[in-house]
């Protein structure tokens, strides 16, 4: 999770992500920045975060996202 | 809780027809304000079509509705002079065939003219079945509601101009609109050409033909008779809608005479050049002369139209024509559009 | 059929209310469906077989995409984990494979239709260079109304089947009503199947309230479009096509007017369509949120046509930069670039295809293809520049959070905009680039001296009058808006006598005042052509 917060704060800086929900849909995080953190996640999990997950509900918080890690790195 | 629902369906029940009451009647206000508006303080230009339900009843013997090809095309005064039938003109831009339905509707309820003419060049104006719809819902609409037509009268009013609460509800020019502008056509030559059927793709919609059917019903219903007509018009025109009018015309034995038709043209000596005040779409006083004067010759020879000239009860007709040439005298010094 | 027209607020809108109401509940979506084929035949005639045959493809590719999803449901539970892996593989590639073929196919359908003559005849273009003496005659395909939304539509909801699980719907009435529902087959708003779909086949009560304000928000959207977008048509003709002539100020002012032309027209319809829709107790997603309030062309695009942007970024944005090459790309690239510009490689390939798209969308000519392209070199930009902006600001001592800064990225996004218009609107490119010309060098000594062109051609005293009024009174209600404040409901609870004043006199101002009729020629949607 702390990894996770990492990430976020360095694709958004200025933003208290443990508290903040509704990401996606009050356009805290843009595509672009769901691109890059995506990018940022596949690479300090070593996972492959496929087309399927890219939706606002595993993005709406932290711990969505973490959530999302989760059930893939099950998957995989 | 029954109880308390129905009383509130009640309430919107009540301010549904309250606010629909109240819209109704700023309709109707606008409506007969735009349509007080048509007329104009000066006699020369006041062509309000409606003018026809201001003159004597049962004094008007031919009719001829349509566009506005029909409003600058036709002067009914120079028929009075120079064959004694009394005319009028209902022709508004862009008005449809379903208006014109309407129209001769109220027209007859104060007159009974002997021939109705009908200008053929709004049989083209929509080019598909919405467009179509939407004319005969528009006319159906602006018959209780002339304020959707005539809207545009209201801008008069930002001039705040008091005359134009003065202007009579009778036209002197019988509806024509006077124009002594010349722009000449440079489509002359190729408007009524063979080219024009492959190049047109318009058809003569069956709703119209349909109309059309209903208006000679209601002249037949009127003791009147119809003839389709088409005032010259490079602009609106051409041999396409010719033919298309033509074979309707001969396929339900309709009167149709097009005074395009090259024969015609050169009979009246008509010019392209000095005859048209905006290159081609609607004629200026000069044209309007000579097609008036052509088409009056044509009618009193193949139908039975009266001479009114020594009837004393029409001599109202001679003062207007008297004004109507001397008000044209005048207005020679400036160009009027 | 356009929805300001006569004959769909007065006859067709309110027999289609009468039969959807008259039905009971669950055959209401019947009435939506026939009033959306009587809409498209008058529209379209006989084209509305293409949809009818294309609706059953995408019927037949959705049953089996959900079959195909199913079995592998039902099989994976016997398997162990690696014979699990294999298997999905399987599905995918064949999913992959239908949905490939029925996307074609669709696309084919709006090449064939939109795009084959604009083809031929830059391949017409590229043999004369070239000196080769083949030819492409041009075809002569009707273009079925609204074939570009309807196809978006269809991809979205095939590629949410195959990629999201969705459920496929089973009944093809409702499918097609779904495809070709009357309020937004024309210009959209591009609707997705898990938003509109099942308040399309559940019947609605009538609600007062909700019905009151679908009214509303069709009153407000014919003000827009008849009041004040139709009105400026002329004026924006004019600067168009004599540019040459008026000065640069003039210029300026008439590519500000399209800008709020196309706006007014084109969010005009979208309150005329969702409040059609709200009638009938269905919500439409929105395609407008204030654009003009935007501090950059990303905001821009995502409060302008938002349907459009949302799918370009779901359907193309998306899997681009996720697919595997491009994230191949982006750790390879992580070796020789800064972190960051190595993750923006994919986006930038991603962002080329989704600004290409968008401009080839709206149409077959080398100036919406530019016009996209445009955005891209903006949003690129920007994006490259970005960390060196972020430097620049600490250097400088520049807060980009303060109001000044942020009123400056208004005014630089506005200014960006109306660029992107002058581009979009031109007659062609070479136009748009002489009519840019003369912009920049024109000056105040043209043949039209300032006022010559300021009035007349269209716009007199009234007609400025009346669009400097509405243009702050958009402004108002946007600014309010900003702020939280809901205008059309706070109107909703206004005593009866000021709710009714307001209302009567709109219809009274719309229908007194609107440019229809005599003087005006009918003007077509902007945003129906494509």
């Amino acid at each position: 999770m702390e990894t996770i917060l990492k990430i976020l704060n360095e694709v958004k800086p200025g933003v208290d992500f443990t508290k903040e929900t509704d990401l996606v849909n009050r356009q805290i995080l843009t595509s672009m920045e769901i691109m890059l953190l995506t990018s940022e996640l596949n690479e300090a999990f070593d996972i492959e975060i496929t087309l399927p997950y890219i939706v606002p509900e595993n993005f709406s918080s932290a711990k969505a996202i973490y959530n999302m890690i989760l059930k893939i790195e099950e998957e995989e | 809780m029954q109880t308390n629902l129905s009383v509130h369906q009640k309430k919107n029940f009540v301010k549904t027809a309250v606010f629909l009451l109240i819209l109704f009647l700023m309709l109707k206000f606008f409506s007969d304000l735009s349509l007080y508006l048509n007329r104009n303080p000066d006699p020369l230009l006041h062509s309000d079509s409606h003018g026809i339900l201001a003159e004597p009843k049962d004094s008007i013997d031919v009719v001829a509705i349509g566009n506005s090809n029909v409003r600058s095309g036709i002067t009914p005064l120079n028929w009075w002079n120079e064959y004694g039938f009394t005319g009028y003109t209902w022709g508004e831009a862009s008005q449809r065939i379903y208006n014109s339905r309407f129209y001769l509707q109220e027209i007859f309820k104060k007159q009974s003219p002997k021939l109705v003419l009908l200008e053929a060049s709004c049989f083209f104006r929509d080019s598909s079945l919405a467009e179509e719809l939407d004319s005969i819902v528009r006319a159906n609409i602006s018959n209780y509601f002339p304020v959707i037509m005539y809207h545009h009268n209201l801008m008069k009013l930002t001039s705040f101009d008091p005359e134009i609460f003065h202007s009579p509800a009778r036209s002197l020019p019988k509806g024509y609109r006077f124009s002594n502008k010349h722009k000449a056509s440079k489509d002359s030559k190729s408007y009524m050409s063979k080219r024009t059927l492959k190049e047109n793709t318009h058809t003569l919609h069956p709703l119209v033909k349909q109309e059309i059917l209903k208006i000679r019903q209601l002249c037949e219903d009127n003791n009147a008779q119809l003839l389709i007509l088409t005032l010259p018009s490079t602009g609106d025109w051409n041999l396409k809608y010719h033919k298309l009018v033509n074979q309707f015309c001969t396929e339900n034995k309709l009167d149709f005479l097009d005074m395009n038709k090259r024969k015609i043209l050169h009979s009246m000596h008509f010019s392209w050049k000095y005859y048209t005040r905006d290159r081609g779409i609607h004629l200026n006083y000069e044209g309007a002369s000579t097609a008036t004067s052509y088409l009056g010759n044509y009618l009193t020879e193949n139908y039975q139209l009266p001479d009114h000239r020594n009837d004393k009860n029409y001599q109202q007709w001679n003062e207007d024509f008297d004004q109507f040439l001397a008000l044209i005298r005048n207005a020679d010094e400036t160009e009027i559009q | 059929m356009q929805y300001n027209t006569w004959l769909y607020l007065l006859a067709f809108l309110p027999l289609t209310l009468a039969a959807y109401y008259l039905l009971p509940l669950r055959l209401r979506y019947l009435a939506l469906l026939a009033a959306s084929i009587v809409f498209y035949t008058i529209s379209c005639g006989s084209r509305i077989l293409i949809l009818i045959g294309s609706t059953l493809v995408i019927y037949i590719t959705g049953c089996l995409l959900e079959q195909i999803s199913e079995k592998f449901q039902e099989k994976k539970k016997e398997l162990s984990k690696d014979e699990r892996k294999l298997l999905k593989k399987q599905v995918e590639h064949q999913k992959r494979l239908l949905l490939t073929f029925s996307c074609l196919l669709l696309a084919g359908i709006l090449v064939l239709t939109k795009y084959l003559n604009f083809f031929c005849s830059n391949l017409n273009i590229l043999f004369e260079q070239l000196k080769i003496s083949a030819h492409i005659p041009a075809f002569h395909f009707l273009m079925p109304l609204g074939i570009s939304f309807y196809t978006l539509s269809a991809i979205s909801y095939l590629t949410d089947i195959s990629r999201q699980g969705a459920k496929a719907q089973k009944n093809f009435l409702k499918l097609l009503l779904f495809l070709m529902f009357f309020p937004v087959i024309v210009e959209g708003p591009i609707s997705r199947y898990s938003k509109l779909g099942n308040q399309l086949e559940e019947g609605h009560s009538f609600q007062y309230q909700s019905f009151c304000m679908g009214l509303q928000l069709m009153l407000w959207g014919l003000c827009k479009k008849v009041l004040i977008a139709d009105r400026m048509n002329r004026y924006v003709k004019y600067v168009f096509n004599s540019y040459e002539n008026i000065p640069s100020p003039v210029i300026a002012l008439g590519i500000c007017c399209y800008t709020f032309q196309i706006y007014m027209e084109f969010s005009g319809c979208m309150d005329i369509v969702t409040g059609s829709a709200q009638l009938f107790g269905i919500e439409l997603e929105k395609n407008f949120q204030r654009p003009f309030f935007s501090k950059n062309v990303n905001e821009f695009w995502r409060r302008w046509h938002i349907t459009l942007g949302s799918w370009l970024r779901d359907y193309i944005f998306y899997p681009i930069s996720i697919s595997h090459p491009f994230q191949k790309l982006s750790k390879t690239a992580r070796k020789h670039l800064p972190v960051y510009y190595a993750s923006a490689l994919p986006m930038i390939a991603a962002l080329f295809a989704v600004w290409f798209g968008n401009g080839i969308w709206h149409g077959a000519e080398w100036k919406y293809i530019v016009y996209g392209l445009y955005y891209y070199a903006i949003v690129v930009l920007g994006m490259l520049l970005e960390p060196a902006f972020q430097k620049a600001a600490l250097a400088f001592s520049i807060n980009r959070e303060s109001v000044w800064y942020h009123r400056f990225q208004i005014f630089r996004t506005f200014c960006l905009v109306n660029l992107g218009m002058l581009i979009f609107r031109a007659d062609s490119l070479t136009k748009a680039a002489e009519m840019f010309r003369a912009l920049l060098f024109n000056g105040f000594s043209t043949k039209e001296t300032m006022s010559e062109a300021l009035l007349g051609h269209g716009a007199g005293v009234l007609e400025w009058t009346l669009l400097l009024a509405f243009l702050l009174l958009v402004l108002f209600i946007g600014i309010c808006q900003e702020k939280g404040i809901h205008i059309r409901e706070t109107i909703a609870s206004w005593p009866v006598f000021w709710r009714f004043g307001l209302y009567l006199t709109t219809i009274c101002i719309v229908v007194t005042a609107g440019a229809y009729g005599v003087g005006f020629g009918p003007v077509d949607f902007i945003y129906a052509q494509f």
